[in-house]
């Protein structure tokens, strides 16, 4: 019980982080489209098709992990797309990209580089374990996957977006004033 | 619980996810835009036309290049991490002969200012209570953009926004005809916000 929920909160946090990923880019696909144009040196027309059609493969690796009936697709393409994310974050790194990755249509956030490895080091952990441990057949809560991987989508979301959030919901910001210098 | 709910939540969530995004594009294409400073004053008490006998390391782009800029950027400043900001966010702004002086009380503090800001790119020189650029260019105020042609200072401007200051030409010195120095295509004048 307790490999099957620990596996299965691995799991539906990488279909999450798919699902996040995959929808923003969907939304909103310039930002990473000006990431993969600077560093495959791309026109702007291939690179947003290339995010779209990487959107479309990400949302659909998040769902087809956490259904049981579409895992053995799922796994996989979560551990091809992590592989993935190592080789342009390690090229990306090479080439000193100065976007942001927009990897959640977000213009914001580091540059592109190792970060991404990283992460998509992690993805690809996931689905190694994925493949090694069996998914147990008929499991206990098999509607599980799927609550914890909408709630892990809204939880990321809302960190990723934290800054609109704050600024919407907190304090307004005074006016700024030329200040001293080494004050 | 049955896999209806785990695919309606499943949905639900999604929706959320495309309107966190859309939001956050539409508030990085409005929102700033609306609330930007573009004022852009010049500092009358800079010392125009020093060139520094030795730049210190990080700045040697501004001693070589045609020309320069500085941003001088105080850790202790909110309109400084609003500039620190929009460096970050759109690195474009960061391209060519620019430069950072990070004014700071520690070196510790100027450390964290750039990890927060993921300022690692851009050539910086870490300026401990902001005494050499007061000694080099008189500059005591922060956030100030020093322009420089061949090392030497031609302008030091005080701005809230990097687009705005990287868009105003320095002043050409008519050194040939006797004429004093004038600003090209610029709406400034000394001490006059535009």
């Amino acid at each position: 019980m307790g490999t099957e929920l620990a596996l299965g909160v691995a799991t539906a946090a990488a279909a999450a982080v798919f699902l996040c990923a995959g929808l923003g880019k969907l939304a909103v696909p310039g930002p990473a489209a000006r990431a993969i144009a600077e560093l495959l040196e791309f026109g702007p027309r291939p690179a947003g098709v290339l995010v779209r059609a990487t959107g479309v493969l990400e949302a659909a690796t998040g769902v087809a992990l956490v259904v049981p009936a579409t895992r053995p697709v799922g796994v996989p393409a979560a551990g091809v797309l992590g592989a993935g994310f190592i080789l342009l974050g390690v090229v990306a790194r090479m080439q000193r990209v100065s976007a942001s990755c927009g990897c959640f249509g977000s213009a914001q956030g580091h540059p592109f580089g190792l970060r991404n490895a990283v992460y998509g080091a992690a993805l690809l952990a996931v689905a190694v374990v994925d493949t090694l441990v069996p998914y147990p057949a008929h499991p206990a809560q098999p509607a599980l996957p799927l609550a914890l991987t909408a709630a892990g989508c809204v939880c990321l979301s809302a960190w990723l977006h934290r800054a609109l959030i704050i600024s919407v919901l907190g304090p307004r910001a005074r006016p700024s004033t030329p200040e001293g210098v080494g004050a | 619980m049955s896999y209806l709910f785990g695919f309606v939540a499943l949905l639900l969530a999604g929706a959320i996810v495309v309107l966190f995004a859309m939001l956050g594009e539409l508030s990085s294409r409005v929102g700033p835009a609306a609330t930007v400073d573009r004022s852009v004053t010049e500092l009358s008490e800079a010392l125009i036309g020093r060139s520094p006998d030795v730049w210190p390391d990080g700045l040697s782009v501004l001693g070589d290049a045609e020309e320069g800029l500085a941003l001088v950027l105080s850790t202790a400043c909110g309109s400084c991490k609003t500039v620190a900001e929009q460096l970050r966010s759109r690195p474009e702004l960061a391209s060519g002969n620019l430069a950072l002086v990070i004014s700071t009380s520690d070196a510790a503090g100027a450390d964290q200012f750039v990890k927060q800001f993921n300022l690692e790119r851009i050539p910086r020189y870490v300026d401990v209570d902001g005494d050499w650029v007061t000694a080099e260019f008189g500059v005591q105020v922060s956030p100030t953009a020093l322009m420089f042609r061949r090392g030497q200072l031609t302008a030091a401007l005080v701005f809230a926004d990097v687009e705005t200051v990287r868009a105003v030409r320095p002043p050409e010195r008519q050194e040939a005809n006797g004429q004093e120095e004038t600003w090209q295509d610029t709406p400034m004048t000394t001490g006059r916000r535009v």
